[in-house]
């Protein structure tokens, strides 16, 4: 028994290593802020529940009640992580692209394009929706934004 | 244990990523990541000196501000936009 539950706990720490490996090389390798995030919020998130599982399980080993109460634990802190890792991701995410940082795209250095989507979408006052397909020049406005009010 | 090396040899180059990163979010994303493996260094730590089980609650502690620090950062860098009220993006669909 005790050697199943050490061989599953080994397969699983050193897959969630495989993938930290992932997220840390495209964290390094990936071009463009937004690719980063995708690497780093994936990548992190997947890797930091493999890792704990793997501790969970290999706490268990001498089994009592206290053991079953730190593998508990251990279980709460992946939950956390799967709850809070890519909640902050999108948080971050969307401060990048408020902040208008450009993505690159395969023409080059790209700019962000009003796509109008639910949380770009304006209406005017005689409530026709423009789609705004022009480049926003983003600081621009929340700079003009901030002057007006 | 050899898990927990590993772990932090792969921490290198996400700290490269905190010195060279060209944007201020880069840095905070790398940090937030860092500070994540923290936590779960900690749990191999609290395994290496058998003592999880008070380990297990500094890592508690430690991915829960880690959260609370992003969060704070990313609306840090968000707020040339009003999250709510006038002009907020949530509001302006209804209106």
């Amino acid at each position: 028994m005790d050697d199943i539950l050490n061989g599953l706990s080994i397969i699983l720490i050193f897959s969630g290593l495989i993938f930290f490996m992932g997220a840390s090389v495209g964290l390094m390798r990936f071009p463009d802020f937004y690719t980063r995030m995708h690497a780093a919020g994936k990548g992190d998130t997947l890797s930091t529940i493999l890792i704990t599982a793997g501790m969970a399980v290999q706490v268990l080993s001498p089994f009592d009640v206290v053991n079953l109460f730190v593998a508990i634990k251990i279980i709460a802190i992946a939950v956390l992580i799967m709850l809070t890792s890519p909640t902050s991701t999108h948080l971050l995410m969307k401060a990048g692209y408020d902040d208008g940082i450009d993505p690159v795209t395969s023409s080059g250095k790209g700019e962000i394009i009003d796509l109008g989507g639910p949380f770009t979408k304006k209406i005017q006052s005689d409530g026709s929706e423009t789609k705004a397909k022009k480049k926003i020049p983003r600081k621009k406005k929340s700079a003009a934004r901030r002057n007006s009010v | 244990m050899v898990a927990g090396i590993c772990l932090f040899l792969m921490m290198i180059p996400i700290m490269c990523r905190i010195i060279i990163g060209p944007t201020a979010i880069d840095r905070i994303v790398a940090v937030n990541v860092i500070g994540t493996k923290t936590a779960v260094l900690l749990i191999i730590i609290g395994a290496l000196f058998d003592n999880v089980s008070m380990f297990v609650d500094f890592a508690i502690a430690y991915a829960a501000l880690n959260f609370l620090g992003s969060l704070a950062a990313s609306r840090y860098f968000n707020r040339t936009r009003p999250a709510y009220g006038e002009g907020s993006s949530m509001e302006v669909k209804g209106s």
